[in-house]
């Protein structure tokens, strides 16, 4: 079933249908979350908010866009709500990575590796949660969750020059941020 | 190409966006500059820790934990509208009351509260006494009944008194 069908069927009530739709934006909103908070409880908990308010608020969509655009705006809208409720309670800091020891040895165990790379991941996560939002935002949408920069463009409703100019720079500066834990001169961690 | 032009192809380079003359340039430039060399692998690092965010899994049961969600918050929600509607309910109906309760003064016919007739003759700036003067001087004893018996009737001033 297409979603066009899914939809007006769930405007009508249809219960069955809101889970086909659930289902099959289920991960990609999961993902999205994920991307900002980097908690699988947090996002799911996002997630699932996000959802409630979908729910509540389908029979407001009139088909005027993609359904999945209008669904990423109200799940960005929701996240970005939540990130800043959250920045108000707690400030990331980078001081929490930075007794992490990241240079491992060739002959470590599979497992050691597979931590080493999980904290590789949290720091390059950590340093991302201490960018400004708008940064923080489209590099989640463009490379952590692949977005294309036309659907970048109908979610944030920014132009395309905004999006590529926005981008640059916010990839520059989480490069500049990034510095200390990338190895070579003055690095002292390798990520 | 120069470092600058390079650093700027290197970020172009990120989104696979790059015609293959340009990627020849850069690739040469790279193989003999250390630094953008070094750049362009930390964007690479970078980017690539990025992606791994996509691998994770939801938790489970993700549609019956958010079913179960639904149908709490509509309960809420249903609640929410009746409380709403109530609290809207009490200020209205008070207004009513109001409305019904002033229709009812403005419409019931006004109470006509006659004088009585030395209070008609005070407001006239005229002696109340005067009758009961003319009382005590009559000297026929029957028209002086016959007023006694008037008098009686006090209570009907507005019969009595005829401006």
């Amino acid at each position: 079933m297409e979603d066009k069908a899914l939809i007006e069927e769930a405007q009508r009530g249809g219960h069955e249908a809101f889970e086909a739709i659930v289902k099959r934006y289920e991960k990609k909103v999961f993902h999205l979350a994920y991307g900002f908070v980097q908690d699988r409880a947090a996002a799911d908990d996002l997630a699932q908010e996000i959802f409630v308010k979908i729910y509540f608020s389908l029979s407001k969509f009139h088909f005027k866009s993609e359904f999945g655009t209008w669904l990423y705006r109200i799940a960005v809208n929701h996240i970005k709500d939540h990130l800043r409720k959250v920045s108000r309670r707690k400030e990331v800091s980078l001081e929490e990575f930075e007794n992490v020891p990241l240079a491992m040895d060739d002959q470590v165990k599979e497992r050691e590796q597979r931590q080493a790379d999980d904290l590789k991941k949290k720091i390059v996560f950590g340093v991302l949660a201490t960018l400004p939002q708008k940064y923080r935002m489209i590099l989640t949408l463009r490379d952590v969750k692949g977005f294309s920069y036309e659907e970048i463009t109908r979610v944030l409703k920014i132009s395309p020059g905004t999006v590529d100019s926005r981008l640059h720079r916010a990839r520059k500066l989480l490069r500049k941020k990034m510095t200390p834990y990338l190895g070579g001169e003055g690095g002292a961690y390798e990520v | 190409m120069k470092c600058k032009e390079a650093q700027k192809w290197i970020l172009r380079s990120l989104d696979g966006a790059l015609p293959a003359e340009r990627r020849k340039d850069l690739d040469d430039h790279a193989g003999g500059c250390a630094r953008c060399a070094k750049l362009r692998r930390d964007y690479g690092t970078i980017l690539g820790r990025l992606k791994e965010g996509r691998d994770v899994e939801p938790l489970p049961y993700f549609w019956p934990r958010l079913d179960a969600r639904i149908r709490g918050e509509e309960r809420q929600e249903s609640w929410t509208v009746w409380l709403r509607w109530s609290r809207r309910a009490i200020p209205a109906s008070l207004l009513l009351i109001g409305f019904f309760l002033g229709a009812i003064a403005f419409l019931s016919p006004a109470i006509d509260e006659e004088m009585s007739q030395p209070e008609a003759l005070l407001l006239r700036n005229a002696n109340p006494l005067t009758e009961t003067n003319t009382l005590f001087e009559e000297q026929k004893i029957e028209n002086k009944s016959m007023m006694i018996m008037f008098a009686g009737n006090e209570q009907l001033p507005s019969r009595r008194y005829t401006p």
